[in-house]
């Protein structure tokens, strides 16, 4: 600056005027903060999201039990098909360690439906189908693909009064992956490696095994028809069943070989226990998350933060387009979503066995 | 990048010839020192966007995101893990100092493709929460570009300005990648701005960009509310830069507590032998047990000082704290082993 001075005065005016200018522009806001309504949840953002926001309001379903809201669904079809999230469906009793569907009523754009049929349940996916008397719905339009870069804008429904949607917006924010967690379907058994199998070293109370009359320290040598060399042998086929499958086991029990059929049942109404417990402490700082947001083949990740009463419904892009189902908030920052691809195989598996 | 400022300033302020040829280029070069000055997106002046400027944004946040990923990093403490950015080739990282934890320790970062390096933690400043690190193999690293504004009021970051944040949010999934999320600065402090991205425990020590792509502060601590965070800004750290690279720890917490010289606990009993100090016995609980040093082996140095008598290694002792790392060089069975040990608290 010396130089600058002793140099040329002249353009000196000019060198404070451009620091008053770039200084000016970048001049922070000490202490005040951002109106609510500016930031990416208020209601002036939300406004430029009009396009998505009358998508949902025509092509998802709103649910409530009661007068309460309790989720979405996406509309399949002009005669009233709708995919949703299957757990929120339900009320769980520990005590009785049964699920009891929920009475619910739907509105799709401003016309309500009283008689909601539920249809069919995947576990696997925590998707079920439903069915309501309608003829004139507009289906969803799915994009050509769930593969989206990151960073691009999703956008799902929000809160709802029983006219107006509103919008929740983010962005994909990580890759596309399996979710690990415990398998949702179980034979109730506790299993350990052993000489020419696995060995039962324990049988859960009110499981299919025990139904069955599976004992500890039988030795399960063939899992529906598939040799089991160890535990992952038997997961695998677990992993695609539903409860109320029936398999077969063929064990071994003091040099005996005997053969029985066992019903695989959902883990809560054996276990009692639903969800995964708030454990960690990122869990401990949040609370709206799903109980089933765990143990999915395969998800897409949103920084959109639905509570659990906002999930499935569909998740859409700037375009319109629905790239898949809204399945569960996870956790304190992480939302998933089933992609599209998944979510129409199930749609088709289920209208396959009416 | 001061081309392109360059021009630009031009077209904003100036047409003669011997300006153009002389003061200019000095002129933007003060400027350029003054203002990270990339192109400043139009939309962060908009109040509202529309469909169209979020179609925009949606560009820059991908154009950028392919930019600063491969230069953000998790970095794996003792039992859990937070975030950091490379911001020269040569691997200056920029985190949290409650992420670093203490000045000289190592640790190990995970680049977004899994590749594995030793980094050592260099100053960091208790009372802001900033901190940095260096790796320590030499190679040429990815690295981001950061906002180049030495004190609040250059720095380029605005009020409403869009930013993204990123993070290996709960550790390392190589599946999963690093985690990118979208957002508003919603407030600015003197010595913390706060974003409505979301950010979760491991997110620490992670960067926030704007919209080009430059580095404009780093995580520190989540906020009650889901969508108030805070994050120290790069004027932070341009304030305590040379302390930093220099390995000071700098104020009194309390992001970072100074260690407590003499505090380390190794857990061996020694006495004098021929090659140097003969283990006669080993706590099994503290970290000798459990780095796997053994009764009767022969400690011969420690990191790198030939040890041959138990006064040495008391001295030595007086000068570290707990956490402090020690390379022991160990004659077993006639064959020297090399054992790093992590000190523990008395």
């Amino acid at each position: 600056m010396k130089y600058l001075r002793s140099k040329n005065l002249g353009h000196l005016g000019i060198y404070i005027f451009c620091i008053a200018l770039v200084s000016c522009s970048n001049l922070p806001l000490m202490g005040q903060s951002l109106p609510s309504e500016r930031r990416l949840g208020g209601k002036l953002v939300e406004a430029a999201f009009e396009n998505q926001r009358l998508v949902l309001q025509d092509s998802s379903a709103a649910i409530y039990e009661g007068r309460r809201p309790i989720g979405y669904a996406v509309v399949m079809s002009e005669d009233g098909y709708l995919l949703t999230k299957s757990s929120e469906l339900y009320n769980f009793d520990a005590k009785t360690k049964k699920d009891t569907p929920k009475e619910i009523m739907i509105i799709i754009g401003d016309q309500r439906y009283s008689s909601v049929q539920l249809v069919a349940r995947d576990v696997e996916w925590d998707l079920a189908l439903l069915k309501i008397d309608a003829s004139d719905l507009k289906p969803i339009k799915w994009a050509k693909s769930s593969k989206v870069d990151q960073g691009s804008w999703v956008v799902a429904n929000g809160s709802t009064s029983k006219r107006k949607r509103r919008v929740n917006v983010g962005i994909i924010s990580a890759k596309s992956r399996k979710v690990d967690g415990q398998l949702p379907v179980i034979m109730g058994v506790g299993l350990l490696k052993a000489e020419g199998g696995v060995k039962i070293t324990g049988v859960s109370k009110d499981s299919g095994a025990e139904e069955a009359g599976l004992k500890k320290g039988d030795i399960i040598v063939k899992f529906e028809g598939i040799e089991v060399v160890d535990r992952e042998d038997i997961i695998d086929v677990i992993r695609n069943k539903q409860p109320g499958d029936r398999v077969k086991v063929e064990f071994t029990r003091s040099g005996k070989k005997l053969e029985h059929e066992m019903e695989l049942k959902d883990r809560k109404e054996v276990t009692g226990e639903y969800g995964r417990k708030p454990s960690s402490r990122n869990d401990q700082m949040s609370g709206d998350y799903s109980s089933r947001r765990d143990s999915f083949p395969r998800v897409l990740q949103t920084d959109i933060l639905h509570n659990y009463r906002q999930t499935g419904g569909p998740l859409i892009l700037m375009n319109g387009e629905a790239i898949g189902i809204i399945i569960a908030r996870a956790n304190r920052a992480e939302s998933f979503a089933i992609p599209l691809e998944e979510a129409q195989d199930v749609y088709n598996k289920f209208r396959k066995q009416l | 990048m001061r081309n392109i400022f360059y021009h630009h300033c031009l077209k904003a302020s100036s047409k003669g010839n011997l300006f153009h040829r002389m003061v200019a280029p000095i002129l933007a070069y003060f400027v350029f020192t003054l203002t990270a000055c990339a192109e400043r997106p139009y939309y962060n002046d908009k109040k509202v966007p529309n469909a169209e400027d979020l179609m925009e944004i949606e560009k820059s946040l991908k154009a950028s995101l392919e930019k600063v990923r491969a230069a953000t990093v998790c970095i794996q403490m003792g039992q859990g893990s937070g975030s950091g950015v490379i911001i020269s080739e040569d691997g200056l990282i920029l985190t949290a100092a409650h992420v670093s934890t203490g000045v000289g320790k190592k640790m190990n970062i995970v680049m977004e493709d899994g590749t594995k390096h030793k980094v050592i933690s260099l100053g960091l400043h208790s009372e802001t929460d900033a901190a940095m690190l260096q790796i320590l193999e030499k190679g040429k690293y990815p690295f981001v570009e950061i906002d180049s504004g030495k004190t609040a009021e250059t720095a380029s970051i605005k009020l409403g300005d869009w930013v993204f944040s990123l993070g290996h949010s709960g550790g390392y999934n190589k599946d999963r990648g690093s985690v990118v999320r979208l957002g508003r600065i919603v407030r600015i402090a003197d010595y913390t701005i706060q974003s409505d991205c979301k950010l979760i425990g491991g997110d620490s020590g992670g960067p926030l960009f704007d919209m080009n792509g430059v580095l404009v502060a780093i995580h520190s601590r989540v906020g009650k509310v889901l969508d108030m965070n805070m994050h120290v800004p790069m004027h932070v750290y341009h304030t305590h830069w040379d302390k930093m690279k220099e390995s000071e720890f700098i104020g009194e917490g309390p992001f970072a507590q100074k260690p407590v010289l003499g505090s380390g606990f190794i857990g061996i009993g020694v006495e004098k032998g021929e090659k140097g100090l003969n283990i006669i016995d080993v706590d099994e609980k503290a970290s000798a047990g459990k780095n796997g040093i053994k009764k009767g082996d022969v400690l011969t140095a420690v990191d790198g000082k030939a040890m041959s008598e138990k006064q040495q290694l008391a001295d030595l002792m007086k000068t570290k704290a707990t956490g402090d790392t020690l390379d022991f060089t160990i004659l077993r069975d006639g064959k020297e082993l090399k054992i790093e040990v992590e000190l523990g608290a008395r």
